[in-house]
């Protein structure tokens, strides 16, 4: 069972003259424990194939399921639910509410799933332990370096047990070596299992997934094909 | 190295069972009250209006259960007051026991002042009594107990100079003064104390019972006459129902008040927090989750304002007390204060402010996801659909109103809500249409009223609240204004504070002076005329006076059998018909327009009709009689009574007069009674005193202005001037409140190389904008609900306070503009943006 | 059709200059110096001995170093750096490298060669090569990840080389927003152009 699979998505903006179609027809299936890169220019339609298959938004046509479950079958407050449980989010810059600490934020989707207070916050200390941010728990996100609140913002995407880490440019508002390490962060939580998206415009985040799938027009036109191994650029790679 | 991507054991699917009902409150409810406490910069504003709304309503509550003082100072605790004059103690007394048990008697000696013609009440009455006892309070010394002791309020002592200790001389003995004493409840109730029995020569007695009225009204004095009798039990509960009314009234508008600043508030608020609202939205919090967050805010910021603005509503209260005190003229007991209804004005401001976080809350929670993560608001509705609403809802409240009869609290309650709110429907239209009339404005102007009408969810509440704090300032001052047109009759007192009037004789049928002094009653003679004039002109020279105006009565030469001097002055009348008997009831004396006095009030010749028979100032004249005592057999046509503004509204003032065509058409004489003396300062009570002393001499008396103040007036001021300065302080909060959510703007704005100047318009153009439609629409709303209000007796509005209205529809844009322009600057940090 | 995504500018100037910048640290034998080499630059450029003698040979002709072995005996010779090496090297190292004058870059040409040749996509030309310079870049990225964190050469090297593919990519992005721009000089276009989709429109 793939963690995601989008099948002949759509998604029409507007009516008559203003009509804008972000999606056309997109197939992508992403197994557990892969990364799939988004790539594609601005206006490509990248950002509306993240959103909606974080079921933020409903396609005009063509079903998403996660896990198996269809998102169209859902109510509003069981999307909710799959939200707070089965899918992680990360944005570009704005990720954490300012009043909540690191760790409350983290521990926020099991909190609101009704998850003791204690349990949350033992999972929230579990997830920023592992971003080696354990140290970082009890500050305000006012506090923390731009690249410090994405790696809280990841271990809140991941908290739990996730199935899906949707991020849109996580490392847009980065310098290259901060990208990297989110990047590899991200990298590292999708061989623990988990499916991962990342939409951007940028090769080099893209080149951190195992595969590269190009939108045009909100088509998908081409994709990288799945390596062969680490070791193949070193024999058939440039010699110097 | 290698790596392989070991595919994982695919993960189960994802449970979608409901969380447990209520999972994650502790979060919201900790979230939410971080945001209150981080953001309480932000939350400033809205707190504050909170605050304001609460106090406000609170002190008006306890203003409005205190202005009318209770009828204690008349009656005591009793039911019913017999006046009886000239008495004879005893068996009045006595005949009262046996009507009706238990009676409290005081007794009345009038002591006359020198040189006054009011004169000081002497009561005998107990400290301890069975009712008066609510009547007295000793401020200090001690109570007048045996014969030779008395008490004095601090009024008469300055009268007559006495100290405690001192002696007074009363009507041929000498009281030794022991004490300070006042009424508690009628503090310009001005009068001497002495013990029940202690009075001499009685000229008045007052039986205090608890029996009900109609059984007084059969009661007969044997001794003397009944001049009246009061019964409290009508009036008292009139008062009530009225207080109620008026406290219902006032916590009505108040939460109305308290609903729209909360609106505009949290309205703002959650724009402010769209973006942090989307995301948890998107991390998985349900709709319900996401309005709990800005109902759990809208709860507590009511809690923190309804608390502080009780708090500050009551500390203003008791602050203001002892000043409030003088203003009504009667002592307030600093707890009687109509608790209930400030703590559920309180509870209802935290509800109020819950129920307002609830529209805010429950759109933010339906918006798109996508939408509020990108921060962008949901387009506003077309204002005309609003519109329609608002003229209905407006048109709704008219009608509750007009139904309620100004008694149906429900219609009242309902009326007043429904009229709010049909202008807070209406205020975007009215934003619509200045946003319109702005295309060819300059850039600053234009941005700030296009933000007004793009942003129109908040800067619409915030006009319905500018517009409420309007109308409640615009409500006051033309109801002070219709007060005052209804009040000609009774007017501003005897005489204002800068004249003086020397009588020869009193017009208005109080003892003839002359006659008490010369012990005659035949009409002056030319020389006592003189020796009058002479001193009304040495007082006008040692007062600084503008010289003297004579005040001539019109007096029938030809004789009438059987009456006394006065019954020769020709007078306004009311002609009544009582069981076959004709007579007629005098309203008034005029006096004769002489010249002098039209040229003193600059009333020209042109501005009278040449048949007019009477000028007046009072308006209860119309279609009255004018009744010269040799033909006062027969009933005449109604005189030709012509109102002016120009004449004076005080009682002892020439505030009617008769027209020289008129006086010698009916064969009419003139007659000196008095001289009308004006300085350009008040007088000062050592002026008055030396006054006195030189109309004593002359055998004549002065007459000032004998009310300190007229409280009802006063408080009618200070409202009018509170109203307006609420709707300042709210309007500045609302203004601070919606400028405070373009800083982004005034920021792309200095970039882009906009001079402090352009920022500074900016502000300005949006406060003088709110202003404008502020006052507009407060003022048609007040006017509206106004007219429902009075709808049987529209005369009432009749007099527009024109001078208020436009500080209030033309002032308050200029006072906007000029604050915007001063205080709008740009932020101090325009660089920093705050992590949202 | 297949391109090799590299640069041939200069690759010999580079090993040249490495090996004097060995040399500076002492005396060192050929063999050595190949094995260091290849330390330094995380083993991410292969040197074969013939390269580094060849390239030694050069250096000590111009004076740049000299050797203390005898002729011939190329394996057992140790070599030092000069005092004219010494100041080589460090004018080498501050000169700019010479990226004024555009490269002959086969990329370039053959996008030229696709918009006039008719029947030819020159979007799908662009695809194919963005595609495969992505696919080099997730393999150099795997060379990163794999790497242990501490090896600072390596990591410098790879983000050169990604820096250098990525820069190739943009211009490949470059380039097709530059052609549908103007479809005219697209003689034919598979597809027609589509008006892009502002990001802004996105709710």
């Amino acid at each position: 069972m793939s963690a995601l699979e989008l099948s002949r998505v759509s998604k029409v903006y507007g009516s008559g003259a203003g009509e804008v179609h972000a999606l056309r027809g997109v197939d992508l299936i992403v197994e557990p424990g892969e990364l799939v890169a988004v790539m594609g220019p601005s206006g490509s339609g990248k950002s509306t194939l993240l959103t909606i298959a974080g079921s933020l938004e409903e396609p005009s046509r063509g079903e998403v399921t996660v896990g198996g479950l269809p998102l169209s079958r859902l109510s509003r407050n069981e999307k909710a639910a799959l939200r707070r449980r089965a899918i992680g989010y990360v944005f570009q810059d704005f990720n954490l509410l300012a009043g909540l600490t690191a760790a409350e934020n983290v521990s926020l989707p099991l909190e609101l799933d009704g998850a003791p207070i204690r349990t949350a916050r033992a999972a929230a200390l579990a997830a920023l332990e592992r971003l080696d941010l354990a140290g970082d728990a009890d500050r305000f996100p006012d506090d923390l370096s731009g690249g410090e609140r994405q790696r809280v913002a990841i271990a809140r995407a991941v908290v739990g047990q996730r199935h899906l880490l949707l991020a849109d440019e996580p490392s847009g508002a980065l310098d290259s070596v901060n990208g990297e390490s989110v990047m590899r962060l991200v990298r590292e939580t999708c061989q623990a299992g988990v499916a991962g998206v990342v939409v951007t415009h940028d090769a080099q985040l893209a080149s951190w997934a195992d595969r590269v799938v190009f939108l045009r027009d909100g088509r998908i036109v081409d994709q990288t094909a799945r390596p062969d191994g680490p070791e193949s650029l070193l024999e058939t790679g440039p010699a110097r | 190295m290698t790596t392989t991507l070991a595919a994982p054991a695919p993960a189960p699917a994802p449970a979608l069972a409901p969380s447990p009902a209520g999972a994650g409150r502790r979060a919201i409810r900790r979230w939410a009250w971080r945001l209150l406490r981080r953001e309480w910069r932000q939350q400033l504003l809205v707190l504050a209006l909170l605050l304001t709304a609460v106090a406000a309503t609170t002190v008006g509550l306890g203003v409005v259960v205190n202005v009318t003082s209770d009828d204690q100072g008349q009656f005591g605790t009793a039911t019913t007051r017999i006046d009886i004059s000239n008495p004879d103690l005893g068996p009045d007394i006595t005949a009262a026991r046996r009507a009706f048990g238990t009676v409290e008697a005081i007794e009345h000696e009038n002591v006359p002042v020198p040189g006054s013609i009011t004169p000081v009440d002497l009561r005998g009455q107990s400290p301890h009594g069975r009712y008066g006892a609510p009547m007295l309070q000793l401020v200090s010394g001690s109570w007048p107990t045996g014969a030779g002791q008395a008490a004095v309020t601090a009024s008469v002592a300055s009268t007559f100079g006495l100290k405690i200790g001192g002696s007074w001389p009363v009507n041929g003995r000498t009281l030794r003064v022991v004490g300070i004493v006042e009424n508690p409840k009628d503090l310009q109730d001005g009068f001497g104390l002495v013990a029940p029995g202690q009075i001499r020569s009685p000229s008045g007695l007052t039986l205090l019972t608890g029996a009900s009225g109609t059984a007084a009204s059969h009661f007969r004095a044997p001794g003397g006459n009944v001049v009246s009798i009061m019964s409290n039990g009508a009036s008292a509960a009139q008062r009530q129902r009225l207080q109620a009314l008026m406290v219902l009234l006032l916590a009505t508008i108040g939460l109305s008040f308290v609903g729209l600043l909360a609106v505009a508030g949290f309205t703002v608020m959650a724009q402010r927090r769209l973006r942090a609202l989307g995301m948890i939205a998107a991390i998985g919090a349900t709709d319900r989750q996401v309005r709990r967050v800005m109902l759990a805010n809208g709860a507590a910021v009511g809690t923190v304002g309804a608390a502080a603005g009780t708090a500050l509503g009551l500390a203003v209260w008791f602050a203001l007390r002892p000043a409030f005190e003088h203003v009504v003229g009667h002592r307030i007991d600093p707890l009687s204060i109509p608790w209930w209804a400030v703590a559920a004005a309180a509870s209802l401001a935290i509800l109020t402010a819950v129920a307002a976080s609830w529209w805010p809350a429950r759109s933010a929670a339906r918006m798109p996801i996508v939408a509020a993560l990108s921060g962008r608001p949901t387009p506003p509705q077309p204002a005309h659909r609003f519109a329609v609403l608002g003229v209905g809802l407006a048109a709704l409240g008219f009608v509750l109103l007009v139904l309620a009869h100004a008694q149906h609290t429900v219609l009242i309650v309902t009326g007043i809500v429904a009229t709010t709110g049909g202008m807070l429907l209406l205020a975007p239209l009215g934003i619509r249409a200045l946003a319109v009339t702005a295309r060819r404005a300059p850039v600053a102007v234009r941005l700030a009223l296009r933000d007004l009408a793009r942003y129109q969810a908040r800067s619409g509440a915030a006009l319905a609240a500018a517009s409420l704090a309007v109308g409640i300032a615009a409500t006051t001052a033309i109801n002070a204004a219709a007060q005052q047109a209804a009040d000609r009759t009774l007017s501003g007192g005897n005489l204002p504070v800068n004249q003086l009037v020397v009588w020869l004789q009193d017009p208005n049928g109080g003892p003839n002076l002359h006659a008490v002094a010369a012990g005659t009653s035949s009409a002056p003679s030319p020389a006592v005329i003189a020796r009058a004039r002479g001193a009304a002109e040495s007082i006008a020279r040692t007062v600084n006076a503008h010289g003297t105006l004579e005040l001539d009565v019109a007096v029938d030469p030809r004789p009438v059998p059987g009456t006394v001097p006065q019954d020769h002055y020709a007078s306004v009348a009311n002609p009544v018909s009582d069981q076959g008997r004709r007579g007629f009831n005098v309203l008034t004396t005029p006096y004769l327009a002489t010249p002098a006095v039209l040229d003193f009030y600059r009333i020209p010749a042109a501005r009278t009709d040449a048949n007019t028979d009477i000028l007046t100032a009072r308006n209860d004249l119309t279609g009255m009689q004018l009744l010269v005592p040799s033909e006062n057999s027969r009933f005449g046509q109604p005189a030709l009574i012509q109102t002016t503004t120009l004449l004076p509204n005080y009682t002892s003032a020439p505030n009617t007069l008769i027209t020289q065509r008129a006086a010698t058409a009916h064969g009419l004489v003139p007659q000196p009674v008095g001289w009308l003396l004006q300085t350009a300062h008040p007088l000062t009570s050592a002026q008055i005193t030396d006054a006195q002393h030189r109309a004593t001499a002359a055998g004549i008396a002065v007459e000032t202005r004998t009310a300190p103040g007229d409280s009802a007036q006063k408080l009618r001021d200070y409202a009018t001037v509170v109203g307006a300065l609420i709707a300042l302080g709210v309007l500045a909060m609302t203004v601070g409140l919606i400028r405070g959510e373009t800083a982004n703007d005034l920021r792309t704005f200095t970039a882009a190389g906009a001079s402090s100047h352009t920022r500074r318009t900016l502000t300005a153009a949006t406060a003088a904008a709110l202003a404008l439609l502020g006052g507009i629409l407060g003022t048609a709303g007040a006017y509206l609900a106004l007219i429902a209000w009075h709808w049987r007796d529209i005369s009432y509005l009749d007099h527009p306070p024109y001078a208020d209205l436009a500080v209030l529809v033309v002032g308050l844009p200029i006072a906007a503009l000029v604050g915007g322009w001063l205080f709008g600057r740009s932020p101090a940090t325009i660089a920093r943006r705050p992590l949202e | 059709m297949h391109t090799r995504y590299t640069d041939d500018r200069g690759g010999s100037m580079s090993v040249r200059h490495a090996l004097l910048a060995l040399l500076t640290e002492g005396p060192k034998y050929g063999l050595q110096l190949r094995q260091e080499f290849e330390a330094r630059t995380g083993e991410v450029w292969p040197l074969n001995v013939g390269q580094v003698y060849t390239t030694l040979q050069r250096l000590e002709r111009d004076g740049l170093v000299e050797s203390d072995g005898e002729d011939g005996a190329g394996t057992q010779k140790s070599f030092r750096i000069t005092a004219a090496g010494a100041i080589e090297l460090d004018a080498w190292l501050r000169t700019p490298p010479d990226l004024s004058s555009p490269p002959r870059d086969e990329l370039v040409i053959k996008v030229l060669v696709a918009i006039r040749v008719p029947g030819v996509d020159v979007h799908e030309v662009i695809q194919t090569h963005r595609r495969r310079l992505v696919e080099l870049m997730q393999e150099w990225t795997r060379v990163k990840r794999n790497a242990s964190g501490d090896d600072l050469s390596l990591a410098l090297v790879v983000d050169a080389e990604l820096f250098r593919l990525d820069s190739v990519v943009r211009w490949l992005d470059a380039a097709e927003s530059r052609l549908r721009r103007s479809p005219v000089s697209t003689p034919a276009p598979v597809r027609p152009p589509n008006k892009p989709v502002r990001e802004g429109a996105r709710r």
